[in-house]
């Protein structure tokens, strides 16, 4: 027995305080549990399952080389986060006309909560697609993992009023696209804002 | 009137991964971890420390050896250079006495006509 088991004999304490650590980081643990965050920003951003798929395991990966220095769930997850953002980034760039031929065979997988209108999501989300790479990102974190606009910041390495400009101008974007779509189909009328 | 915030939530929510996601990556993660043992394998053994005097004293024995080899083969090819200098100045000096003696005979066949 060594001296740090030896230890715990005395100081209960600390060896429960291990324990707990050591099922906190536990890999398996972090993959079962981030799977479904990680999955979901590289699917909408790259909006393919199989290339989202890719992404995931790559950055899962990384977590797993790295997950000495990784202190607690909660930094894994802010961490894991921050790279599968920028992993997709660099996947969209590499892959741009290998998705661009890949989205015609674009099919919704389940969602928890499945929105009241398909179709006016289906049309947002398109018109998310075309927004410019890092501003798609934002939008992303922003309304997929209700990022604060810092946490935004931090993970994308940009500054904080960078992130609320892009933000600023993604939403008029997004709004004028979606007036055009809207007045354009007969069925979806209404104005945005 | 729509708002596009709420629009926006419902239309990027996360998505449920495939089913088997979790198991792919841990296989794929072990398989991955097993490739980069075996290629560090090597690598950690030379980076052992009882391995590390092993190799050092190893280094050193094919530095000398290496020293003394090329020594004698230089020496070698030296000796080479010199005999065969030598053999070149054993044939000009055959080739003059020759000369020499071709000479002196020619000296002595027209002395003897003489006489």
């Amino acid at each position: 027995m060594n001296a740090c088991n030896a230890s715990h004999e005395y100081y209960p304490a600390a060896a429960a305080a291990e324990a707990t650590m050591t099922a906190t980081l536990d890999f398996e643990y972090l993959v079962r549990t981030s799977q479904r965050m990680v999955f979901s920003i590289a699917y909408r951003y790259l909006r393919d399952a199989a290339a989202a798929e890719e992404v995931a395991q790559d950055v899962f990966w990384e977590l797993h080389k790295r997950l000495g220095t990784v202190e607690s769930n909660e930094h894994a997850v802010f961490w894991l986060r921050r790279v599968a953002c920028h992993r997709s980034i660099d996947y969209a760039r590499r892959h741009a006309a290998e998705l661009r031929a890949r989205s015609d065979a674009f099919t919704e997988p389940a969602q928890s909560d499945p929105p009241a209108d398909p179709l006016l999501s289906k049309r947002l989300r398109e018109a998310v697609a075309t927004l410019p790479k890092k501003m798609r990102m934002v939008v992303l974190l922003r309304f997929q993992q209700e990022a604060k606009l810092e946490e935004i910041a931090e993970a994308l390495g940009i500054p904080v009023n960078t992130v609320k400009s892009q933000l600023h101008r993604a939403l008029a974007m997004l709004r004028e696209k979606m007036q055009f779509m809207l007045e354009e189909s007969s069925g979806m009328g209404g104005t945005w804002r | 009137m729509k708002h596009i915030e709420e629009e926006l939530k419902r239309a990027l929510a996360e998505v449920e991964p495939p089913e088997g996601l979790a198991g792919r990556v841990l296989a794929r993660v072990a398989e991955r971890e097993r490739g980069r043992r075996a290629r560090a394998g090597w690598l950690g053994l030379a980076a052992a420390p009882g391995w590390r005097w092993a190799f050092a004293a190893v280094l050193c024995v094919a530095l000398v050896a290496g020293g003394i080899f090329y020594q004698r083969a230089r020496t070698r090819a030296e000796g080479e250079r010199a005999k065969e200098q030598l053999m070149l100045a054993l044939e000009i000096t055959a080739s003059k006495l020759q000369i020499a003696q071709a000479t002196v005979q020619g000296i002595n066949s027209g002395a003897e006509a003489e006489q």
